[in-house]
């Protein structure tokens, strides 16, 4: 059963190395609750670690890395989704809600940890695949890289990122215009 | 500022967020795995233990029962049961080809693993599966309850009466809800097609 080799550990070591601080954001990005996250994290890494037994170089470590932790994670929200009241929502409805969650009237000052925790707050509320192409590209994935993770074409991917940018520069451009809603 | 600016200045922010690293030691992923195989090899060995012993008590029952429609709700049980062993040991071979692909779903693109998961659990509500399901529980509870109903007298009967009851008012509201739930991953499955298909 545990066939597994000293290359597949080395592997491991260095995907971790050079993505193991996207792989925490991502789990966050994925799991509200910090001990379901951990265990999510735990999962990806468990994922990662057992998929170099079949990895042959034919696509980029990144794409390999970002593709198994994205598949952990989506098979995560399939087995938690049912549990949850909540559904996940689209870019358009994003859009048509005004973009991200309103911040605290009491706290004006757009502080770092709020910008971060207003952005993960939306990006959780998010359907998979708008999801993925956000986190991609906020992590610095190009867009035909992002078509390589995701399965999705890069128009459709340059779409998605545009919209994307939208929002999100609208909704943290200095703080000072942000609407009151 | 501009809006690239703007955005760049947002993606910085995003990956030199503070956070605690996190890394599993070799020892740390075996142990995990092996824990995980442990689970699975129990969970597996409990639905055949379950199936062979319900197998051998209504094989029993055929023979011990003193009543015809006894014996024949207890055989068709106990074929039916026998054919959920069948079931179950083919269920643990989908489950052992999902993990292969979970281990190379680095080669799969996330659109393709998602969908081949959705399509699974789809298969679980309509199909082959659900229907055998279906035809392997109703004719032996309808036997049981009829039998009751015909054959012993009162008050017992009204456990027949029960009997017949649920399963006529069961039946289609399983098959309803089986469908709606499999309506609903087709419907996500249908949405995958269409964002593959579409170029913007």
């Amino acid at each position: 059963m545990l066939d597994t080799t000293a290359a597949q550990d080395e592997q491991y070591r260095q995907a971790v190395a050079d993505y193991g601080p996207a792989l925490v954001r991502l789990a966050r990005a994925y799991e509200a609750n910090p001990d379901t996250r951990q265990d999510l994290l735990q999962d990806v890494h468990l994922a990662l670690w057992r998929s170099f037994a079949g990895f042959d170089n034919r696509c980029s470590l990144r794409t390999w890395v970002y593709r198994v932790a994205h598949n952990a994670a989506a098979s995560h929200v399939l087995r938690t989704r049912r549990a949850k009241t909540g559904s996940h929502v689209s870019l358009d409805e994003i859009e048509e809600q005004g973009g991200l969650p309103a911040r605290d009237e009491n706290h004006p000052s757009l502080e770092q940890a709020q910008i971060l925790d207003r952005l993960y707050a939306m990006i959780q509320s998010l359907n998979p695949f708008d999801r993925q192409v956000i986190l991609l590209y906020l992590e610095g994935v190009d867009a035909v890289s992002i078509g390589e993770v995701t399965g999705i074409s890069a128009g459709n991917v340059a779409t998605k990122i545009h919209r994307i940018k939208t929002i999100l520069i609208g909704r943290f451009r200095n703080g000072e215009n942000h609407d009151q809603r | 500022m501009t809006s690239d600016n703007s955005f760049t200045n947002l993606c910085n922010l995003w990956q030199t967020q503070p956070q605690r690293s996190f890394q599993m030691s070799s020892e740390e992923l075996r142990t995990k795995w092996k824990r995980l195989n442990r689970e699975l090899l129990i969970r597996n060995g409990t639905v055949w233990f379950v199936c062979l012993f319900e197998i051998a008590v209504f094989a029993w029952l055929v023979i011990e029962l003193p009543q015809l429609f006894m014996k024949i709700a207890s055989a068709l049980v106990m074929v039916g049961m026998a054919y959920m062993t069948g079931q179950v040991a083919l269920d643990q071979r989908n489950r052992r080809l999902s993990r292969i692909r979970a281990e190379a779903s680095g080669n799969l693109n996330s659109l393709d693993f998602f969908r081949a998961e959705l399509e699974r659990q789809r298969g679980f509500h309509r199909g082959a599966w659900f229907w055998s399901r279906m035809a392997l529980l109703m004719p032996a509870m309808l036997v049981w309850g009829i039998g009751v109903v015909v054959f012993v007298p009162w008050p017992e009967k009204i456990a027949g009466w029960s009997i017949v009851s649920v399963t006529v008012f069961l039946t289609p509201l399983a098959i309803q809800l089986n469908y709606l739930k499999s309506k609903s991953y087709q419907k996500q499955i249908d949405a995958l097609d269409a964002l593959r298909q579409s170029k913007t």
